[in-house]
C-alpha cells in the first residue's frame, strides 16, 4: 500500500536563508477565492471614491497678463513651452515645468488673434488687428526671444486667426479671405474665399496637411484644398461656429465648437450627419482642442466652465471651474496630453489636469500596475447605478446647473412635442432624413 | 471480508441489471438506499448481535419491492445472455450520466470536460464572432462566468464589445490553467497494491508508520478527561486550533508546533468557539452570552444581544459573526464595527447550523428535518429543504458551494445539490446515529458515530460503496472536521480531541494571498488590512454573489432591459379607492413641483463666497 500524505517544511515554503526573498504561493482553483466578484465589486467602488477624494484638478495659474487671453499655441517639440497672445497685444512665452514666464513682448497694436510655432520650432508667427503678421526669432537653448522681429508681412486687412502646415514653410491666415502665406514671399500666394463673410477660424490638418478648416461668421464652415484654388465643402449649421479642431490621428474627424452650446464631430467624407454631439456646455462654446491622442475633446464655454469629452460619449467627463475664471476664450491640451490650459477674460491662463485623480510626479512599477488594476474594475463595474452615481456626480455653478435643468425641459417638451403629434395625427413621428437639425446645407 | 464481499458483488451485478432495466423509470431511491444500507452493514461492527436481527429483517422487508424484477430477470435469462453486453454499456452510460452530474469535483474534472465539449456547448452553442467556442481541457473551472453571445444586439459596437469580453474571458481561463504548472505540491492518496487490499482496513498506526515523521507527529490524543464532549475549530490557514469543552475549558494551540497560546477553565457551559479574522481573536458561546476572547484568552467583548447562543459561525468576507440563540434568534454582529447588523427570527428547536463558504448563506437544521437557508437581508428564510423525518445532526456544505450533506437522526445521509434545484441527489444510510460530518475541502466526507468514524472518498458518487477509511473512536465522537491544507481530521470527543491521518483529504498548494499557514507577521498584519478594506456589505450576501456586474443573457431588446422579468401578480377583484387614487396622484405632483421650483428658484440666497464662510 501507498501512502502520501501532505507534508510541508516550513524553511521550504518560506525562505531557506535570511537573505531570501520569501515565496509566494498562488493558486488560482476559484473555490479557495470565493466571493471573488463581490470583492471586486467593492474595489471597485473604493476605486471610484478615492478617485473623487484625490479629485484636484487644479494645478496653477500663469499670470501676468493685463488683458484676456485670446489664443494660445503649444510648441511642436519642447514640451513645456507655451506661448500665448492678449487682448492688449502682448505675447508671453511661458515655461509650464516651472510656471513661469520667460518671455514677453508687445507684438502688435490691438488684439493678438493668432499664434503659432513653426514646424521646426524656431520661429513663431503673430497676427493681429493690426493687420501684420510677425514672424519672431526664438533664442535657444531657453527658446525666449528678445524684441526682434524676423519678418513683417502687411495684409489689407485684420487678421483673425493662423495656423501653420506641418511640414513646410506655408501658413494661413483669415480675415475676409482665407491667405495662403510662405516665409520667404511677403504677399499672400494664394486667397481663397467663399461667400462673403469673415472668417473666424482656420486650421491645418495635421494628417492630410493640405486640408484646410475654417468657419464664418455667417454659420458656415468652409474646407479647402490649398493644392487647388477653390474651396471644396461647405457644411452650413444652424448657429455660427466659434472654433475648429481636427482629430490628430483620424485624418478625417472634424470637431466644431458651435454657439447652440454644443460641440459637433464629423466626418468630413459625409457632412450631412454629425457623428457625435457632444451636448453638456450650458453657454456657446467658444473654443474646442483634440488631446494628441485622439481620444478627447477640452472646450471653453461663454458659461465660465471647461469640459473634457471622450469622443465617443455625448456627454462630458469631466467639468472644471473656479469661482474666478470668467468666459474661456481659448483651451489648449498638452502635448502630453496630461494637461489642459485654459485662457478666460479675467487675465489668467490656469493649468489644469486632463485626469483630475492623477498623481504628479514618477509612479513605481507597482503603483501603476494597481492603477491600471483599478482602471480596468471600475471599468468593469462602471454600469453599476451605485458606482455610476459617485463617478458621473460633479458639483457644478448654481447658474450653470439652474440653466442645465431649464435645457433638459425644453429638450423633453420636444420629444414630448413630437410624440403627441405622432400620437394624434397616426403617423409615424418626422425625420429629417438626409440632414439632422443642426446641419442645414452641404455644398459641394 | 473478502469471501464475504462475494455474494455481495454478485448481488451488486443483480441490482445494476434491475438498475438499467429500470432505466426509463424513475430511479427507485429505495434500492440505491438498500444497496448502501447492506455495505454500510459491511463495515459496521459484528459484534452487536442485537441489531443483526433487526438487520436482517429489514434486509428482508427491503428486498421485497426488487424481488418481482428479479424474477423477471432469471426468466429471461437464457435471452439475456446476449444481451449482458449491452446491459454492462448500459450500465456504463448509465454510470457516466451520473457523473456527469458532478462537474465541478475534482475527481471527475477529465470525463466532464470531455462531455461539456460534446454536449452542453453543441446545445448552447455560445459564440465568438461565429465561431463556437471551444474550452479547452481543464480550463472550465477557471472560466468566470459564461460565456455570453451577442444574440439580439444590433449596435456593432456593443456586438463587438461582448465579442471581445467573451474572448478575453477564455484567454485568462486557458492563462489561469497555464498556472498550474507552476503548482508544486501533489495531493496526498492511498494506492493499494491489489484488489484485495482495502484502504478501509488501514489502521491510524499503520498509516503513521509510512508517511514521513513530520506528518507521523499530526496523529495524536488530547486527553483532557472531565471536560468533554469538546468542540472545536481549526483557524482557515488550518495552523491554529481552538478546543472549547463542553464544561468551560478552552484552549487555543498552534497544533503543528504543539504551542499552546492560552487555556482557561471558565466554569460556565460552552457551547460552540469559532475563529475571527484570525487566530489573534476568536468567539465563544457561552451558557448565557456570546464573548470575544483575544488569543491570550483576555475577554474582550460581551455580546449582550446574543442571549443564550447555540451555534457560532463567522464569515470572514462580510466580518459577520453569527450567532444562533436557543431563543429563535439569528444574529448577525459585524466585528470590524462592533455592532449588531442584522436581527432575525426563526421557529422550532435548532438542532445545526452551517455556512456556504461560496456565497454566505447561513444553512440552519432543525429537529422537523427541515434545513433553511438564511441571509441578512431577507426576513425569512430564502430556501426550505424537507431533508430527513427525523431531526438533523449534522450539515456541512462543500468547499465548492454545490452541495449540501446532511446527516439525520434516523441515520441516513443525504446529499443535496444546491446548484439550481435543491433536490436531493443521493442518500445512504448508516448503522449508528452519525453525530457530526464534515466535508473536506477536497470532498472527502467524515461521519463521525459514537464508536467509529467512516470516511469516504467521493461521497457524491454512487457507485463508490466502500468507505475510504474507518477510524475507532477512543471514546463518544461529537464533532468532527478536516483541517484545512492538511491531510488531517480532527474529531472532538467526549474524553477530548483526537487528531488523525486521513491522506487526500486536504489541497496541497495554499494560496498566501487568502490563507499561508506560515504567513509572517506583516504578512498577517497587510491582510488584515486589505480584509478589512475589502469588507463585502453584508446585503450582498445573496444564493448567487457572481451575479453583480455580469451580463443579463435573456435581454432581447432595449424596452426588455427595463421590463421586469416576471410580471406582477395583479389581483383582478382588488377594488381601488379612486379618491385615495386622486389623493396620491395629487401629493405626488405636488412633491415634484416643490421640488423643481426649488431648483428654479431657491429660497435662500446662497453667495459666491458662502462655502467660505464660517458657521
Amino acid at each position: 500500500m501507498k501512502i502520501k500524505v501532505i507534508s510541508r517544511s516550513e524553511e521550504e515554503e518560506t525562505k531557506e536563508k535570511a537573505s531570501d526573498v520569501r515565496k509566494l504561493h498562488r493558486n488560482l482553483d476559484p473555490n479557495l477565492h470565493p466571493f471573488e466578484r463581490p470583492r471586486e465589486y467593492v474595489r471597485a467602488l473604493n476605486a471610484t471614491k478615492l478617485d473623487r477624494v484625490f479629485a484636484k484638478p487644479f494645478i496653477g495659474s500663469l499670470s501676468g497678463h493685463t488683458d484676456g487671453i485670446f489664443t494660445m499655441t503649444r510648441h511642436p517639440s519642447l514640451l513645456n513651452n507655451v506661448a500665448s497672445g492678449s487682448c492688449d497685444g502682448v505675447i508671453k512665452l511661458w515655461n509650464l515645468t516651472s510656471l513661469t514666464e520667460r518671455t514677453t513682448v508687445q507684438a502688435h497694436n490691438g488684439f493678438v488673434r493668432g499664434l503659432v510655432f513653426t514646424p521646426d520650432g524656431k520661429h513663431m508667427v503673430s497676427c493681429g488687428e493690426d493687420r501684420t503678421i510677425k514672424m519672431w526669432k526664438l533664442d535657444l537653448p531657453e527658446y525666449t526671444f528678445n524684441q526682434e522681429v524676423v519678418s513683417v508681412y502687411n495684409g489689407k486687412n485684420a487678421f483673425t486667426s493662423i495656423d501653420h502646415q506641418s511640414n513646410s514653410s506655408t501658413f494661413a491666415t483669415s480675415g475676409v479671405s482665407v491667405e495662403i502665406w510662405k516665409h520667404q514671399r511677403s504677399t499672400p500666394v494664394q486667397t481663397l474665399q467663399w461667400g462673403h463673410s469673415t472668417i473666424t477660424k482656420v486650421k491645418f490638418n495635421p494628417i492630410e496637411t493640405h486640408l484646410l478648416a475654417s468657419c464664418t461668421t455667417d454659420r458656415d464652415v468652409i474646407l479647402y484644398d490649398i493644392r487647388e484654388n477653390s474651396p471644396a465643402q461647405k457644411l452650413t449649421t444652424s448657429m455660427r461656429s466659434n472654433s475648429v479642431a481636427w482629430c490628430p490621428t483620424e485624418s478625417f474627424t472634424l470637431a466644431i465648437a458651435n454657439e447652440d452650446e454644443n460641440v459637433y464631430q464629423y466626418d468630413i467624407r459625409n457632412l450631412t450627419r454629425a457623428m457625435t454631439v457632444h451636448r453638456d456646455h450650458v453657454g456657446s462654446v467658444l473654443d474646442i482642442d483634440y488631446s494628441p491622442t485622439g481620444r478627447e475633446i477640452v472646450s471653453g464655454s461663454y458659461d465660465k466652465t471647461i469640459r473634457i469629452f471622450p469622443v465617443d460619449s455625448y456627454k462630458s467627463r469631466e467639468v472644471y471651474y473656479t469661482n474666478r475664471m470668467q468666459r474661456i476664450f481659448s483651451v489648449l491640451f498638452t502635448a502630453d496630453s496630461r494637461f489642459i490650459l485654459s485662457g478666460s477674460d479675467d487675465m489668467n491662463i490656469r493649468v489644469w489636469k486632463a485626469n483630475s485623480s492623477a498623481t504628479m510626479g514618477i509612479l513605481s512599477n507597482r503603483e501603476k500596475e494597481k492603477l491600471e488594476y483599478q482602471d480596468k474594475i471600475k471599468e468593469k463595474f462602471k454600469e453599476i447605478p451605485e458606482l455610476k452615481t459617485i463617478a458621473t456626480h460633479r458639483r457644478v455653478p448654481q447658474l450653470v446647473y439652474k440653466r442645465r435643468f431649464i435645457k433638459n425641459e425644453i429638450h423633453k417638451a420636444k420629444q414630448r412635442k413630437i410624440k403627441n403629434v405622432s400620437n394624434n395625427s397616426g403617423k409615424s413621428p418626422k425625420v429629417e432624413k438626409v440632414l439632422s437639425k443642426h446641419t442645414i446645407k452641404v455644398d459641394n | 471480508m473478502a469471501k464475504d464481499l462475494k455474494p455481495i458483488n454478485n448481488n451488486k451485478q443483480k441490482t445494476s441489471n434491475i438498475e438499467t432495466n429500470n432505466k426509463n423509470k424513475n430511479f427507485n431511491k429505495n434500492q440505491t438506499v438498500d444497496k448502501h444500507w447492506k455495505n454500510a452493514r459491511e463495515f459496521n461492527d459484528d459484534n452487536d448481535d442485537d441489531e443483526d436481527d433487526d438487520d436482517e429483517k429489514e434486509e428482508k422487508t427491503n428486498k421485497q419491492p426488487t424481488k418481482n424484477v428479479n424474477k423477471k430477470n432469471n426468466d429471461s435469462d437464457d435471452d439475456d445472455d446476449d444481451n449482458e453486453s449491452e446491459d454492462d454499456k448500459g450500465d456504463k452510460s448509465l454510470k457516466k450520466r451520473k457523473i456527469s452530474e458532478f462537474e465541478n469535483d475534482k475527481e471527475d474534472e477529465e470525463e466532464s470536460d470531455k462531455e461539456d465539449e460534446q454536449t452542453t456547448f453543441e446545445s448552447n452553442k455560445p459564440t465568438i464572432n461565429g465561431k463556437p467556442i471551444k474550452v479547452p481541457k481543464g480550463a472550465r473551472k477557471y472560466l468566470k462566468g459564461e460565456i455570453v453571445a451577442p444574440t439580439g444586439i444590433k449596435n456593432p459596437y456593443m456586438k463587438t464589445k461582448i465579442n471581445k469580453i467573451g474572448e478575453l474571458k477564455l484567454e485568462s481561463a486557458k492563462a489561469a490553467q497555464k498556472m498550474e504548472m507552476l503548482l508544486q505540491h501533489d495531493v496526498g492518496f492511498i494506492v493499494p497494491e491489489n484488489d484485495r487490499e482495502k484502504t478501509y482496513k488501514l489502521t491510524q498506526n499503520m498509516i503513521a508508520s509510512k508517511v514521513d515523521i513530520q506528518s507521523s507527529a499530526k496523529v495524536f490524543d488530547l486527553a483532557l478527561e472531565p471536560n468533554g464532549p469538546y468542540k472545536f475549530q481549526y483557524s482557515k490557514n488550518g495552523r491554529y486550533l481552538l478546543l472549547a469543552g463542553a464544561s468551560g475549558h478552552f484552549s487555543m494551540i498552534d497544533w503543528q508546533r504543539g504551542k499552546k497560546f492560552t487555556e482557561r477553565h471558565l466554569g460556565s457551559p460552552i457551547r460552540d468557539a469559532v475563529f475571527l479574522q484570525n487566530e489573534t481573536m476568536f468567539a465563544l458561546a457561552q451558557k448565557k452570552y456570546t464573548y470575544i476572547y483575544n488569543q491570550d484568552g483576555v475577554e474582550m467583548h460581551w455580546l449582550k444581544d446574543h442571549y443564550d447562543p447555540k451555534f457560532l459561525d463567522y464569515l470572514p468576507y462580510h466580518f459577520l459573526l453569527v450567532s444562533a440563540t436557543n431563543k429563535g434568534k439569528l444574529i448577525y454582529e459585524d466585528i470590524s464595527v462592533g455592532q449588531k447588523v442584522v436581527e432575525s427570527f426563526y421557529h422550532g428547536p435548532l438542532s445545526a447550523m452551517c455556512k456556504n463558504p461560496q456565497n454566505g448563506v447561513m444553512n440552519l437544521g432543525f429537529s422537523t428535518g427541515i434545513v433553511q437557508m438564511w441571509i441578512p437581508k431577507s426576513r425569512n428564510p430564502i430556501v426550505k429543504i424537507h431533508c430527513h423525518k427525523s431531526p438533523i445532526t449534522s450539515m456541512a456544505v462543500s468547499l465548492s458551494g454545490n452541495h449540501l450533506v446532511t446527516s439525520g437522526l434516523d441515520g441516513m445521509i443525504k446529499i443535496f445539490d444546491l446548484r439550481n434545484t435543491y433536490e436531493e441527489m443521493h442518500s445512504f444510510a448508516t448503522r449508528f446515529t452519525p453525530n457530526a460530518i464534515s466535508l473536506s475541502d477536497t470532498n472527502v466526507l467524515a461521519v463521525a458515530g459514537d464508536k467509529k468514524t467512516f470516511i469516504w472518498k467521493n461521497p457524491f458518487d454512487t457507485s463508490i460503496k466502500e468507505p475510504y477509511l474507518v477510524h475507532q473512536n477512543p471514546s463518544y465522537a461529537r464533532n468532527v472536521q478536516f483541517c484545512p491544507f492538511e491531510d488531517v481530521l480532527g474529531i472532538g470527543t467526549e474524553s477530548g480531541f483526537s487528531s488523525i491521518l486521513v491522506p487526500g483529504s486536504g489541497i496541497a498548494n495554499y494560496d498566501s494571498m487568502e490563507a499561508d499557514p506560515f504567513a509572517s507577521k506583516k504578512m498577517k498584519r497587510e491582510q488584515d488590512i486589505k480584509a478589512l478594506l475589502e469588507k463585502i456589505p453584508h446585503d450582498m450576501i445573496t444564493l448567487d454573489p457572481n451575479v453583480i456586474g455580469t451580463i443579463q443573457q435573456d435581454v432581447k431588446t432595449d424596452e426588455n432591459k427595463h421590463r421586469r422579468q416576471d410580471k406582477p401578480r395583479v389581483d383582478r377583484n382588488r377594488q381601488f379607492d379612486p379618491k385615495k387614487l386622486e389623493e396620491i396622484k395629487q401629493k405626488n405632483k405636488e412633491r415634484k413641483e416643490k421640488l423643481e421650483s426649488e431648483i428654479l428658484n431657491p429660497s435662500s440666497n446662497k453667495s459666491a463666497l458662502s462655502r467660505f464662510e464660517r458657521k
